[in-house]
């Protein structure tokens, strides 16, 4: 019973560290540019997609191909950006969440062409070493995969916290035309904030991709995830989004394992509504 | 004015209603039952989105939420489907209340993210009840709809019948809703749209305006979802997919968002639109998007609302301001 | 005002108008050929299956037109539409197949849950209806004249298996997954009525899951968690790979009894875990090593035609257009549905999956065969 709770745990936070690397991302477009991301999913499907292409046909090592996947696909968003977002700038929010939205279905079925319907192989050379650590058995992917999702986020919030561009962000969020009228190249500042979202997205999916394989449609549910983590974890708030994160990656385990697979889903959503029910602020936000 | 909007009315139901008779076939006929049936999602979406302005990403869930209730009333509890369609309607107002109240007090973008977070549970819901719903297999046997008054009996089981029962509904709700937008009622949900806070100092609830036009707009979601469990007669948590949300969304933009017959038309393009694009199965995906992003862009104003400008821009000597497209002449 | 709505009605007309267009490019180009109707799933995460069956499907073809056609030298001709294994979609398919391609016999399979949606059309429009890759016990057993099952049904599957594994030494106790659709639950099911009869295994675990899910961590955990001595593993591929590894991550395969459906029967899936599955027990309903005539005619055909040994799947899609070729011809008609479900009714033939003859419910009554895999090799043991 406490061993299996413990290796749920283990994997939960796995699975949760991934959730938080997707949706620190969603947060930042959401909190800098005020856009609801509905292509975040896809960018972590090309994440897995591209870096897939990388080393099975360039022959390119996992590590290496792994920051060339998050580049590139950090290109490929800075050019989605130009194209659904910036000619909206003074238009609605609900403009952009529509053109997102359409994005992402362009993107998924030209996956689907390029890459084909069925499911890859990617394989990492640590997906098959086993990690024993008393009774909990892991593989050196998934401590790996924990490992680079703490890493990033703590590196990105020390980048927020401490380095000139950061601030820059953090008072966008604040106040936008303040910010601009500052000196702030607030446009600039924008398409930074796209192309890391769709960086650490990619990263997450070709991490991830490794444990579950890649499809045009694996997006799908990381998507949905990063929706109920940005809201559990409040805007703005990068130990919010990791701590929700891996709060929603042990909840799902564990209910998976004490209740039911197929309600496992649901769980995050129950979270969800109680949150915004009661703390429509978010678990670690600051009253707005 | 009025004895030429009179004219417009009857010519347009009058070629609706003979467009079947015109397109044969079964496939065919099936396609113009479906651009009815995603037209009442349109009216829904647009009530509350292009006349409150409140942007209900979740609300074509409900879609499928009352095409579940009305497969369960009529299979579970046999009851017939002109009970059902308006059970259907009050029971479908009643979860659009439960899910409303939480997600009005929230404003804007975080509205648009509640409502979408409330559809995903109701998703879940569906797929995972095994027992109520049979989850991903779907409720199989949907009866079609039924006149039987002793020896009289008739069943709409063609798609050439249905359209007309399908046509019947969608004119009475098109009428009831252009009737309601110009009582005050209606006017509210416009001045809601265009500045909550000045609404609200002038006497106007915002919660409860926007309350009734979430529960109006779910009903009338609802409507087209009954409609289409009893026509395709199965029912899957399938139609929860978000591929809804942003078709139905293009279908209001594209028609024009706060006028009344803009989402109609834009929900026949939309429904006919994937059909032709059929035979280009890989490319459909990335035709429909490409659309909606060209649409969003290029063309915000939508059909209606072009057409409307253009109707202004002729009486511009009249004495009327020229308004915002639903707000002075809905059609 | 009327203008406008004028110009409106003249747009909805362009479309109905293009949308007429497009149908009559549609139109039949040959009223010759005989037209039998395939709804598959030929994208998403069952097209393997759906490719497989299609692949069946069309030896078939070749073997009919091959010698001589139907009705006097009439070619058959498959018209296959893809509906993703979605069930409304299979609906759809459904639909457009009878009224629009106005084929003579329709196929929608794959899985269980969406031929059920579709005999909503056999039924209602009295079209004829056959079933090749659908197991689940629903869908024989709600009364459709219109609709004969040329497969096995889960509950034949399951008793041959169920035999075989109650037989072995040790295996008292049995953890189980499907999918959850029709096919899984109807599967889980049927083992459950075998083992409570046999008094053997007791069935420790059963779930669920989705078919679009690739982690089976959990469940899997919570599976090991309770030490059976045997998994039934009924995991459909590709993600039925990454379970097998993922066992193996979890150290929970070794000294355990094996076992899985048809689902393990597919040579992709030796090739990327053959060495977990040594000693794995599997339920199919035809495999290319039995020596029957018409499976040997079939493995011949096949091997010409794709020069690759068929699998379970592809043999499914070669029966059921064999059997509407023969009952076409039989009927003497590709029209009369009437005439045409007479002759299904009445036929008997000794397909690669045993010896088809309809029973009042439309099931054929063919067997089921179970399969060791043993030094990387496929055996028939029963």
């Amino acid at each position: 019973m406490w061993v299996l709770a413990l290796q749920q745990v283990a994997n939960g936070l796995v699975v949760g560290s991934m959730y938080a690397l997707m949706s620190i991302g969603m947060m930042l477009i959401l909190g800098i540019m005020s856009v609801i991301n509905m292509s975040h999913g896809e960018f972590y499907m090309l994440g897995g997609m591209i870096c897939f292409t990388l080393m099975e046909k360039l022959g390119m090592n996992y590590f290496v191909a792994l920051p060339v996947t998050a580049l590139a696909v950090a290109l490929i968003g800075l050019a989605a950006q130009q194209v659904t977002i910036r000619p909206l700038d003074r238009r609605p929010w609900f403009t952009t969440f529509l053109t997102t939205f359409g994005l992402s279905m362009i993107l998924r079925d030209v996956a689907q062409i390029i890459w084909g319907a069925d499911p890859l192989e990617l394989s990492s050379p640590l997906a098959r070493k086993k990690v024993v650590l008393g009774d909990i058995f892991l593989t050196q992917q998934r401590i790996f995969i924990l490992l680079s999702g703490v890493t990033i986020i703590g590196l990105l919030y020390l980048f927020i916290r401490k380095n000139r561009v950061g601030m820059a962000m953090r008072a966008l969020v604040r106040d936008r035309d303040a910010a601009a009228m500052m000196g702030i190249n607030t446009a600039a500042i924008n398409r930074l904030t796209f192309a890391l979202g769709a960086a650490t997205a990619a990263f997450a999916g070709a991490l991830l991709g490794a444990l579950f394989n890649v499809y045009p449609t694996m997006g799908e549910l990381p998507l949905v995830k990063a929706f109920a983590v940005v809201i559990m974890g409040g805007m703005g708030n990068v130990q919010g989004i990791l701590f929700s994160g891996l709060i929603l990656g042990v909840a799902e385990s564990l209910a998976a394992s004490f209740i039911s697979l197929g309600y496992a889903d649901a769980i995050s959503f129950a979270i969800l509504i109680g949150v915004l029910l009661f703390k429509p602020q978010g678990l670690f936000g600051k009253k707005a | 004015m009025k004895a030429s909007r009179a004219i417009g009315w009857i010519l347009l139901i009058g070629a609706a209603a003979l467009l079947p008779i015109l397109f044969k076939g079964a496939y065919v006929h099936h396609v113009l039952v479906m651009c009815l049936i995603f037209g009442f999602s349109a009216l829904g979406l647009n009530l509350i989105f292009g006349f409150a302005g409140q942007a209900a990403f979740g609300l074509p869930a409900f879609f499928a939420l009352g095409g579940y209730i009305s497969a369960l009333l009529s299979i579970r509890l046999g009851l017939p489907f002109w009970v059902a369609l308006p059970s259907t309607m009050v029971i479908a107002a009643m979860f659009g209340f439960l899910i409303g109240y939480p997600c009005l007090h929230l404003r804007g973008i975080y509205f648009g993210i509640t409502t979408m977070a409330f559809a995903q549970i109701l998703y879940y819901i569906a797929s995972n009840w095994i027992s109520l719903t049979r989850g991903p297999m779907g409720l199989v046997g949907v009866p079609v709809p039924r006149i039987h008054l002793g020896s009289f009996d008739y069943e709409f089981e063609t798609g050439f019948k249905y359209y007309y029962l399908v046509l019947a509904a969608i004119v009475v709700t098109v009428w009831l809703f252009s009737r309601l937008m110009k009582t005050p009622l209606g006017r509210a949900f416009v001045a809601i749209r265009e500045n909550e806070d000045l609404a609200s100092s002038i006497g106007i609830h915002p919660f409860w305006i926007k309350m009734i036009a979430f529960m109006l707009a779910c009903t009338i979601t609802a409507i087209g979802g009954s409609f289409y469990a009893h026509f395709s007669r199965f029912m899957s948590p399938n139609e929860f997919q978000w591929y809804y949300i942003g078709l139905t969304f293009i279908m209001v933009i594209t028609g024009g968002m706060g006028t009344v017959m803009g989402p109609v038309i834009g929900a026949v393009i939309f429904t006919v639109l994937p059909e032709v694009f059929r035979a280009i199965e890989q490319y459909r995906n990335i035709l429909t998007g490409t659309l909606l992003i060209l649409v969003v862009i290029f063309f915000p104003e939508g059909i209606m609302g072009l057409v409307n400008r253009r109707l202004e821009r002729k009486k511009a000597v009249s004495s009327q301001p020229p308004g915002r497209g639903g707000e002075v002449d809905p059609v | 005002m009327a203008k406008a709505i004028v110009q409106a009605v003249l747009a909805v007309m362009a479309f109905g108008i293009q949308l007429g267009g497009v149908q009559a490019a549609d139109a039949p180009k040959s009223a010759e050929t005989v037209k039998i109707g395939v709804g598959l799933p030929l994208t998403g995460p069952l097209a393997f299956l759906g490719n497989e069956y299609l692949k069946g499907a069309q030896v078939a073809v070749d073997r009919v037109n091959g010698s001589g056609g139907v009705l006097g030298g009439r070619k058959i001709e498959l018209v296959v539409r893809d509906h993703k294994g979605v069930p409304a979609e299979g609906l759809a398919v459904a639909k457009r197949l009878v009224t629009e391609d106005q084929v003579a016999i329709f196929m929608v399979d794959l899985p269980s849950s969406v031929t059920i949606a579709a005999q909503v059309v056999s039924k209602g429009s009295k079209a004829v209806q056959l079933s090749a890759l659908a197991y689940a016990p629903d869908v024989t057993d709600k009364g459709n004249p219109y609709h004969f099952r040329t497969c096995t049904r889960a509950e034949e599957s399951a008793r041959a298996l169920g035999e075989y594994l109650a037989s072995l030494p040790g295996n008292k106790t049995i953890a189980m997954v499907a999918p959850n659709d029709d096919y899984g639950r109807g599967d889980l099911g049927a083992m459950k009525a075998v083992f409570k009869k046999l008094g053997k295994p007791e069935v420790v675990y059963e779930d669920y899951y989705e078919r679009n899910q690739t982690d089976f961590n959990t469940l899997l955990l919570k599976m090991k968690s309770l030490n059976p001595e045997g998994y039934y593993i009924n995991v459909r591929w590709p993600a039925s790979g990454i379970a097998l590894q993922q066992m193996d991550d979890l150290s929970m395969l070794k000294g355990k009894q094996l076992s899985s459906s048809v689902n393990f029967f597919n040579r992709d899936l030796v090739k990327r875990a053959g060495s977990l599955m040594e000693g794995v027990v599997i339920g199919v309903t035809w495999a290319p090593m039995l020596m029957d005539v018409e499976s040997q005619k079939f493995v011949t055909a096949y091997k010409a035609k794709y020069g690759d040994e068929p699998n379970d799947s592809a043999s499914q899609g070669y029966t059921p257009v064999m059997v509407a070729a023969m009952a076409i011809d039989k009927a003497g008609t590709a029209t009369d549905q009437e005439k045409i479900r007479e002759a299904v009714k009445n036929l008997t033939w000794d397909s690669p999956q045993g010896k088809i003859k309809f029973n009042d419910q439309g099931d054929s009554g063919v067997p089921a065969h179970v399969l060791v895999f043993k030094n990387g090799q496929y055996q028939v043991v029963k």
